[in-house]
């Protein structure tokens, strides 16, 4: 059975199909067609909540920055009744593929060694959608703001961008007075644009051809704003950002890092689309002793530096990279590479006293007696 | 203290020195009728000897019921013979089947004499030990080895810091340090608890290491360090450790209460037993005169409370243990450490098989998981 709909969103749907054809245009704010709505519709106690939640449902299905169509989705891998030009698929030797011109950030700080195990000294690759986790209070703005400053400095050619959702220009002041070398990171304030398309503003920056190391912080507040000021549904705004940063990463080759936040249990709190569709997975924390620490749970560019901790701390604002912390850890890991030998060694001696021989040599010995047996046979006969 | 001379020479004698180990799925463990009674077990066909207990341990491993398992000591008996193979069976067909299980080997016994599942063993080999003893001392130059213990199943490094640690409410002269105990034992490397009490009167010495005695520092990070990651754990934080000295952090707190604490009759007679135990007296007349001058010179409260017992209507001798636990001295925990610690620093009368032993007795009963009169002050409330 239908539901009813009551008496003031009828009002509401009314002044869309007389003014806007039955849609919700994309370029308006919602705030905007409040103020028309009022205008236009006589002895209204319509609240903008109301109005909101109408907004809402009307625009459900919408896809951002694309014509809405049709109000259900498609069913994956189905095209009748559609128009759909399905492309047939397109397959090329991996040794024929187009690959970018890959280059390679340095901040010339200890970070580098766990962005990628490709040289010797690491660094953060072009072409890469890194996504950053971390509690909070461990510092994730101020690493990576650090981070994108370094980079600038190490390579002036670097063309940088810090794209602010959460920041008002206020807030980034007391972050620039204690750490002025952030000082010449450009900067896009989300906020300034909050009452517009703040969403086709975020496209822009992202696929611009002027940035190609970009910082979005954070994922999921971009997220939440689309939700809750555009309207948007959360789960096909995060589709829609995440395939966002995984075009600007994987087609125009920028090395795009996202800030994600984290549940109060330290859970990761983005979708499983994310995490798999992302080149490196970095995650900041604090140890059992309230040491703050960055590790990578995965990376594609650096495999054998995964869950390798580099210790950090904040001295009056900025980063300190804690280097004899990192190489105590490097003498943990001979240490215990040692003690991977010794315990091979203590195999081998096992197999020597209570199987005789090791291994391979015993199965030797098993085929050498089957071996001989059949030679036997051949001698008597 | 162990002087470097003194550390190479038993790091040669022990290093090595470690049981033998092999990875194997049960599924590769072949037991025949003549297992139980000729002590073997067939891998990869070759008949390997196994202790008396192994079967015991296989058992338990693929969950045989105890009662069944304490009949595995009549070795003939084919009922044990025919579960225990079809409990093998079992086990190797469910899921855990494809788990992986530890023989421990001993080269002196020439027999396998355990096995445990590959994950629960974190035993490190001595030579591991050794080195991370000596990345401690390298990179702490405070810390100094103080003892190495060394007993039939393993050994302990004991490293104590130089710094002299004294407390409120203690005498000038009551220094203690603090440090860690490097353990292996059969099946387990543990990091443990060390303090030494330094004093002109009193000496006394605590190794953290009986689990029924529970731990010194049951808060404390370091008696969670088990194992190849709690080795690497200890290189990383031990600089932090170093700045208080390594002091556990709830130890001032153990102390306070220790003071605070009367100890129980069952407390203070079985530090008395324990002392006279070791009066070494073949005379037997004399024997009893030297119990009674122990018992009057150095142990008054426990005569007291056994006067009061009688003036009550009770006899002492016919108290149960847990009996004992609930009776007042009028002796504080901290006051009976101390008589057993003073046996241990000086020479008295009594000709005594080990008096340094009492330094660790009184350092057990410091360390003991919670003394039997700890929340007594609240019977009265």
């Amino acid at each position: 059975m239908a539901k009813q709909i009551g008496k003031k969103e009828r009002m509401v749907r009314q002044f869309f199909t007389e003014h806007h054809a039955g849609e919700v245009p994309i370029d308006e704010t919602v705030q905007n067609l409040y103020k028309q709505f009022m205008l236009n519709t006589e002895n209204s106690d319509v609240s903008y909540g109301l109005f909101n939640g109408v907004v809402k449902k009307l625009r459900a299905g919408f896809v951002p920055g694309a014509q809405r169509t049709s109000t259900s989705s498609p069913e994956p891998g189905n095209a009748e009744n559609s128009s759909v030009n399905v492309e047939p698929p397109e397959i090329i030797k991996i040794g024929n593929m187009p690959f970018p011109n890959f280059k390679l950030f340095k901040t010339n700080s200890l970070i580098d060694k766990i962005l990628s195990d490709h040289t010797v000294d690491g660094g953060l690759y072009s072409g890469t959608a890194n996504i950053l986790v971390g509690e909070s209070g461990v510092g994730k703005s101020t690493v990576t703001l650090q981070m994108l400053a370094k980079i600038k400095e190490v390579n002036s050619e670097a063309k940088i961008l810090n794209i602010s959702s959460e920041m008002t220009r206020n807030d980034l002041f007391f972050f620039y007075s204690k750490m002025p070398i952030i000082g010449n990171v450009p900067t896009l304030l989300l906020m300034d644009h909050i009452q517009g398309r703040f969403d086709l503003t975020l496209k822009n920056a992202l696929l611009s051809d002027e940035y190609d190391v970009i910082l979005i912080d954070s994922y999921q507040d971009i997220v939440v704003k689309m939700a809750d000021v555009l309207g948007f549904k959360t789960t096909r705004a995060s589709t829609w950002l995440t395939n966002l940063i995984i075009e600007a990463a994987d087609k125009l080759g920028k090395a795009v890092i996202a800030i994600q936040h984290l549940t109060k249990g330290g859970q990761y709190v983005g979708s499983t689309y994310l995490k798999h569709a992302t080149t490196a997975m970095m995650e900041m924390r604090f140890d059992d002793s309230g040491r703050r620490y960055i590790e990578f749970s995965k990376n594609r560019r650096g495999g054998s530096q995964i869950n390798k901790r580099v210790y950090y701390s904040l001295v009056e604002g900025e980063v300190v990279w804690d280097e004899e912390s990192w190489n105590r850890d490097r003498e943990a890991d001979i240490l215990a590479n040692g003690e991977q030998e010794s315990r091979s060694e203590l195999e081998n001696r096992f197999n020597e006293l209570f199987l005789r021989v090791n291994e391979h040599s015993a199965e030797d010995v098993i085929e050498d007696v089957e071996d001989a047996e059949v030679e036997t046979i051949t001698i008597t006969n | 203290m162990v002087n470097n001379t003194e550390f190479q020479a038993i790091r040669q004698e022990l290093s090595g020195k470690d049981p033998l180990i092999k990875r194997i799925k049960l599924k590769q463990l072949e037991i025949t009728d003549e297992s139980l009674k000729k002590g073997i077990v067939l891998i990869k066909g070759y008949e390997v000897p196994v202790s008396a207990g192994f079967f015991h341990r296989l058992g338990n491993v693929v969950g045989i019921n105890i009662s069944l398992l304490k009949k595995m000591s009549k070795k003939n008996d084919d009922e044990v013979l025919q579960k225990l193979l079809s409990a093998i069976k079992k086990y190797s067909e469910t899921i855990d089947g494809d788990k992986e299980f530890l023989l421990v080997g001993s080269s002196v016994e020439h027999k396998v004499v355990n096995i445990v599942r590959a994950d629960k063993y974190s035993r490190l080999t001595n030579d591991t030990l050794f080195k991370t003893a000596e990345v401690l001392l390298n990179e702490i130059p405070e810390l100094s080895i103080d003892t190495i213990d060394k007993s039939e199943l393993g050994m302990s490094i004991n490293i104590v810091h130089a710094q002299d640690k004294g407390f409120e409410r203690l005498g000038p002269d009551e220094i203690f340090r603090f440090g860690i105990s490097l353990v292996n034992t059969a099946n387990l490397s543990q990091v443990k608890d060390f303090l030494y009490r330094m004093s002109c009167a009193n000496g006394m010495l605590s190794k953290d290491s009986s689990p029924d005695r529970g731990r010194l520092l049951s808060d404390s990070p370091r008696t969670k360090l088990v194992g190849p990651n709690g080795f690497a754990n200890i290189i990383q934080n031990s600089h932090s450790w170093s700045q208080n000295g390594f002091v556990p952090p709830s130890f001032e707190d153990r102390l306070h209460r220790a003071m605070d604490t009367q100890a129980s009759y069952a407390e203070l007679s079985h530090a008395y037993e324990t002392v006279k135990s070791q009066i070494q007296e073949e005379d037997p007349d004399r024997r009893l005169l030297l119990e009674q001058a122990l018992r009057n010179q150095m142990f008054p409260h426990l005569r007291e409370t056994e006067q009061r017992l009688i003036n009550k209507g009770y006899d002492p001798m016919k108290l149960l243990p847990a009996e004992q636990q609930f009776i007042r001295t009028g002796h504080t925990v901290w006051d009976t450490i101390n008589d057993l610690t003073w046996l241990g620093s000086h020479k008295s009368t009594f000709n005594l098989t080990d008096a340094n032993y009492f330094k660790v007795e009184g350092g057990n009963l410091f360390a003991k998981k919670k003394w039997d009169l700890a929340h007594a002050a609240l019977a009265s409330v």
